[in-house]
């Protein structure tokens, strides 16, 4: 489904990734770990087309993306949440989510879109219903990323790309919202993640890469890497 | 009475031209909100719109409603173009090349405008005679009615736009968060591309309808565009009436002050105005900006 | 200036002057004058848009103000002309202050549209004040300078004054470029936020500039009057400033001698238009857009450029590892820098951003000549503490003291003045500029900046100057990366641009070095090299806060450890017993939620 090979990335005269080889299959919750620095959001970024890859191959659904423009990755169903969400504060709740489908109905009427929201997002997460008139700035943190996640959603992706989804929630915000992405998963639509919070992201994902300075150091299910308490020494970097 | 007879007729024909103002003032609103750039030859657009309809009118010989919308038409192109060619090309996004490089525009517009139409004021015939009606005393001339029914129809369509409208919303989108927008998936750099469009459109439609009030002439763009600015800055640009009652507030200043004082230092007030706007209150007297 | 440069100008000008006085049109002599007063007037651009970087639209109007002064006071007060010259200058000098503190607070567009606002509201007053500036006419009638039976009158004698004028203002100009207030404006232009880091009072320097810019411009403006003997408004309009701008970029806005090149280019231009005079406006446009596009730095720079390809022979230095090159120098032992350690104490401190309580009551202790690190995960709050600590922010409330000495509310230039120096996470070093240059710009913070005092005691600005070169050298001789002094910044690889802000910040003379997450981007080997400078710096009298995610550079070097988690103080000690804190584990790795799962 996702692809990549070989990805050298970074930014200016900073080499970041230094040829990272990774791929999520139909139906996987794939996490990426690793310390800060480690490249994570860089490897994000890369694949979400925000920067240019210097070398290797980035696949999605056999279609080469490497080097495309943003909006045409989005539109070709690769949808990311970033990370500190980068919702647009002064508009609605419900103006964000429209614009949600911007890539794929510029055009539609309002009314048709509103039904998708009410089919598609609203359900998983009911609080935005209520929400809905309320500016986005206004909403506490969990909520604001309830709604970077329905956002993604009408943008209708056939994979989504969730970038430290935790930082700085409550534990118990933190539960719903991967329950959410193992939801979205069952019902067939696999996810990657980059998490700072290791043992939460090992514990739900399928599959667990770990990231450092730039290089994939070790691969594995998450059950494997919960007890494999070498993963969490190569992480903190005190081995 | 005849006192308060004068101050009302300055004061109608202030908020005419603040009208004006507030409509260019939009203009800048909408490139700067989109693109982050102001561009310095906003005025221009103001300026080649009229002198372009009264071209259509006297040598084309063109019914006046039809030698405006090619003029509009024409300036709409040419801000698409313009964009196209500089704006889009500015590769490391920096202040000071955006500077420079809509203020060679605005050079190149008024010295090819003086090569065309060469360097004599111009005169546009109002839109239905040079009659006026009587309000309170004060003669209004029709002129200041197409005025107010453009400006109300801009007004109404640009909310329709921006409110309700999904292309209006990614526009204001980007404004918002760019980065946001980006990740969305919209294409950020047609919307700079549409910005530009519509600042020109309106700013040529701006001109047309102040030039029979006033004369055309290749160098009022340059003074004209920073009033909008001022305007915009005035009202401030959250919304699109934030422009339009700057405008109105800097149309009646600078006509009461020419007025009662002289009017030698009425270009100077608008000026006096932003220098005093931007280093005492940098966020606008109404809305919220980030001048510092 | 240095000598030969001004015995190549003296040179050229005398071979122009010969040239026209053998076998010339005395026509030629006259646009050669009006090319000098100019072009004194561009160096003011120069100094303002091209050392400090800030866009300021209406130079004419300065010009105006000059040359207006000094006629209304010779001609309606009866004045001698050099007095008027200098009513002249302290006219727009006081205009220039008092307009310009303001204004020059503003930035990009604004500050742009603010100064053109100003012109022309200068320009209004020349037409509209007619009892003194004979209205839109102009004035005539105006005496030449003349000093006691000494007239100048004619070409020849005011070319010999024009150009005397225009030597003293380029010695002037690039006497400043050389010295270390060049060096403040350079960095000011590119990097605010680091000139302040550096100890430069960025707004008194923006200002400063300002003000000589503008003298300049009067200057050339009160010479233009008692040549040209008539003045008007339109001479100084805000088209007349687009003008001028114009010769500036065209020219070349980073150096005076642009300012002579464009001035010559476009006062011959209209004369070659000949007949199509009128398409100069439109040309004017064209060339504005072309240049900013395809010769940014102008025809000086393309000039340079040329010299620089044909010069440079040297095959590039190879890129060393920056591991072996510190292992190298390790053994040179400590690295001198006379400061004497300071303890900092932080206490209660909080700093809260829009709903966001960021640093919550923390406290924390750095002892003199140790390594203290700062850990904690991503968000806990260590950038905004170093940013208090270095006066970037102000805190809510809580003290941070130097030796005893209060931080809370200076501002971040005097903080790094008291001897605050810091690295930053991502490197901010000046990608154009060379790495000697980079390194010299700390010594702003010890340097006197008095842009008055450049001027008055060039002397001094240059021996201040040397000082600061020898001791980058020096510094860079002891980090080994003195080879690499006269290439641009941006071409070294990523490892030693890291060791060159070290560098920058060690001529400082640092009591207090903060080192923002210094690991960041390279690799095992160049972070063992790295740890090793630090304990190397540490170990000759430098006390170092280190901000810091790799828990092996932290491990190896760190004296004692400070953990902030959600922006409060969670743990603090020795190495070895804060990171076997089963809390501190946790806060990096988190917890498992307890109802995920399948």
């Amino acid at each position: 489904m996702l692809e990549v090979e070989g990805l050298v990335s970074g930014y200016g005269s900073v080499t970041v990734l230094r040829g990272v080889a990774m791929r999520v299959e139909p139906g996987e919750i794939v996490s990426i770990v690793g310390a800060n620095g480690a490249g994570k959001s860089t490897l994000l970024r890369t694949i979400s087309g925000l920067i240019r890859a210097r070398e290797g191959r980035i696949r999605f659904h056999g279609v080469d993306i490497g080097g495309k423009a943003m909006h045409h990755i989005v539109a070709s169903g690769l949808v990311q949440v970033p990370e500190g969400r980068q919702l647009f504060p002064t508009l609605t709740v419900n103006e964000n989510l429209l614009l949600g489908a911007f890539a794929r109905a510029a055009w539609q009427s309002r009314h048709a879109l509103r039904r998708d929201l009410e089919k598609q997002v609203y359900p998983i997460f009911p609080i935005l219903a209520e929400r809905r008139d309320q500016l986005a700035g206004t909403l506490s943190g969990g909520q604001q990323q309830m709604l970077a996640i329905g956002r993604a959603l009408m943008a209708r992706p056939r994979m989504l790309i969730l970038d430290e989804p935790s930082l700085g929630l409550a534990p118990l915000v933190v539960e719903e919202l991967f329950s959410v992405v193992q939801r979205l998963r069952n019902g067939g639509m696999p996810s990657l993640l980059v998490e700072q919070n290791a043992r939460a992201a090992a514990a739900f994902s399928d599959r667990v890469y770990v990231l450092r300075q730039g290089t994939v150091v070790a691969e594995g299910t998450g059950a494997d890497m919960l007890r494999n308490e070498t993963l969490f020494s190569e992480y903190l970097g005190t081995a | 009475m005849a006192e308060l007879q004068y101050f009302w007729q300055i004061t109608v024909a202030g908020l005419g031209t603040g009208l004006i103002y507030g409509l260019i003032g939009i203009g800048f609103a909408i490139v700067l909100n989109v693109s982050g750039i102001i561009n310095l030859a906003q005025g221009e657009f103001s300026m080649l719109g009229a002198i372009m309809t009264l071209y259509a009118l006297q040598v084309l010989g063109l019914p006046i409603f039809a030698a405006i919308a090619l003029a509009v038409t024409v300036v709409t192109i040419l801000g698409v173009a313009f964009e196209r060619l500089c704006i889009s090309r500015l590769k490391v996004f920096s202040i000071q090349t955006a500077i420079f490089i809509t203020l060679g525009a605005s050079m190149f517009a008024r010295g090819g405008a003086m090569v065309a139409w060469g360097k004599e004021n111009h005169s546009l015939p109002a839109f239905s005679g040079h009659g006026a009606v009587s309000i309170l005393g004060a003669a209004v001339p029709l002129q200041v009615f197409w005025i107010l029914g453009i400006a109300a129809a801009v007004i109404a369509a640009l909310y329709w736009w921006f409110n309700r409208t999904l292309f209006g919303l990614a526009m204001r989108s980007c404004a918002e968060n760019r980065l946001g927008a980006e990740f969305v998936g919209i294409n950020v750099r047609l919307m700079v591309t549409v910005s530009f469009a519509m600042s020109a459109a309106l700013g040529a439609l701006a001109g047309i309808v102040a030039a029979p009030l006033t004369f055309v002439s290749f160098d009022g763009g340059l003074i004209l565009g920073i009033k909008g600015f001022v305007a915009a800055i005035l009202g401030g640009r959250g919304s699109y009436l934030g422009p339009v009652i700057g405008g109105l507030a800097l149309g009646v200043l600078e006509s009461v002050s020419a007025g009662y004082i002289s009017s030698t230092y009425k270009d100077s007030i608008a000026f006096a105005v932003l220098i005093l706007i931007l280093t005492l209150r940098p966020n606008g007297l109404f809305g919220r900006w980030a001048a510092r | 200036m240095q000598r030969w440069e001004f015995l190549a100008f003296v040179t050229i000008v005398g071979l122009l002057a010969a040239a026209i006085a053998i076998g010339g049109n005395p026509y030629v002599l006259s646009v050669l004058n009006f090319i000098g007063i100019f072009s004194v007037a561009v160096m003011g651009i120069v100094l303002i848009l091209g050392y400090a970087g800030q866009v300021v639209l209406g130079h004419a109007a300065f010009m105006g103000i000059g040359a207006y002064t000094t006629a209304i006071m010779t001609l309606k007060f009866g004045w001698p002309a050099p007095l008027g010259v200098v009513s002249a200058i302290v006219v727009v000098a006081v205009v220039a202050y008092l307009a310009g503190k303001p204004i020059l607070r503003l930035k990009g567009f604004y500050l742009a549209l603010a100064t053109m606002a100003l012109a022309v509201v200068v320009d209004s007053v020349l037409v509209g004040w007619s009892e003194m500036t004979e209205g839109p006419s102009g004035m005539t009638g105006i005496g030449p300078f003349s000093v006691g039976p000494l007239r100048i009158v004619g070409e020849w004698p005011n070319f010999l004054m024009i150009y005397i004028i225009v030597a003293g203002a380029l010695a002037l100009t690039l006497n400043i470029s050389r010295s270390m207030v060049g060096i403040g404006l350079r960095v000011l232009h590119r990097d605010e936020e680091l000139a302040t880091s550096l100890g430069v009072n960025v707004s008194v320097m923006k200002t400063a500039a300002f003000v000589l810019s503008a003298t300049f411009a009067g200057i050339a403006g009160a010479i233009y009057t008692h040549y040209s003997r008539f003045i008007s408004p339109d001479i100084f309009s805000l088209h007349a400033s687009f003008d001028m701008l114009l010769v500036a970029m065209l020219g070349g806005v980073w150096t005076p001698y642009g300012a002579i090149i464009g001035a010559a280019l476009l006062k011959f231009l209209p004369e070659a238009l000949g007949a199509f005079r009128d398409y100069r406006i439109a040309a004017y446009g064209i060339i504005f857009i072309a240049i900013t596009f395809y010769l940014p730095n102008g025809i000086a720079g393309w000039i340079r450029d040329v010299a620089e390809m044909l010069r440079r022979k040297k095959p590039g230095i190879p890129a060393l590892v920056m591991g072996e090159i510190l292992a190298d120098t390790a053994a040179a032992g400590a690295i001198g820098t006379n400061a004497r350690p300071a303890s900092l104490e932080v206490a209660e401190l909080s700093k809260s951003f829009i709903g966001l309580r960021a640093v919550a009551d923390v406290g924390f202790s750095v002892p003199p000549n140790q390594i203290t690190a700062l850990i904690g995960p991503n968000g806990a709050g260590k950038s905004t503490t170093v940013n208090l600590i270095s006066g970037l922010f102000m805190p809510d409330q809580g003290r941070i003291t130097l030796d005893g000495v209060d931080l809370v509310g200076q501002s971040a230039d005097a903080i790094a003045r008291m001897g605050v120096a810091r690295t930053f996470q991502n490197v901010r070093l000046l990608g154009d500029m060379t790495v000697l240059e980079n390194v010299m710009a700390g010594y702003c913070a010890r340097a006197d900046l008095a842009v008055w005092r450049a001027l008055a005691r060039p002397r001094t600005a240059r021996q201040q100057f040397r000082t600061a070169r020898e001791e980058a050298m020096q510094i860079m001789e002891g980090l080994g990366i003195a080879r690499y002094a006269d290439q641009p910044a941006r071409e070294l690889p990523f490892g030693l641009q890291r060791v060159a802000e070290i560098a920058r910040a060690l001529i400082t003379r640092p009591r207090l070095l903060l080192v923002d997450e210094p690991a960041a981007g390279l690799n095992d080997a160049e972070t063992v090299a790295l740890g090793a400078l630090l304990k190397r710096l540490a170990a000759s009298g430098i006390t170092i806060l280190l901000i810091e995610h790799n828990m092996r550079l932290v491990q190896a070097v760190a004296d004692s450890i400070v953990v902030l988690h959600h922006g409060q103080l969670l743990a603090a000690g020795a190495p070895t017993s804060v990171l076997r804190n089963q809390e501190v584990i946790e806060a990096y790795l988190g917890g498992v939620p307890a109802h995920v799962g399948g």
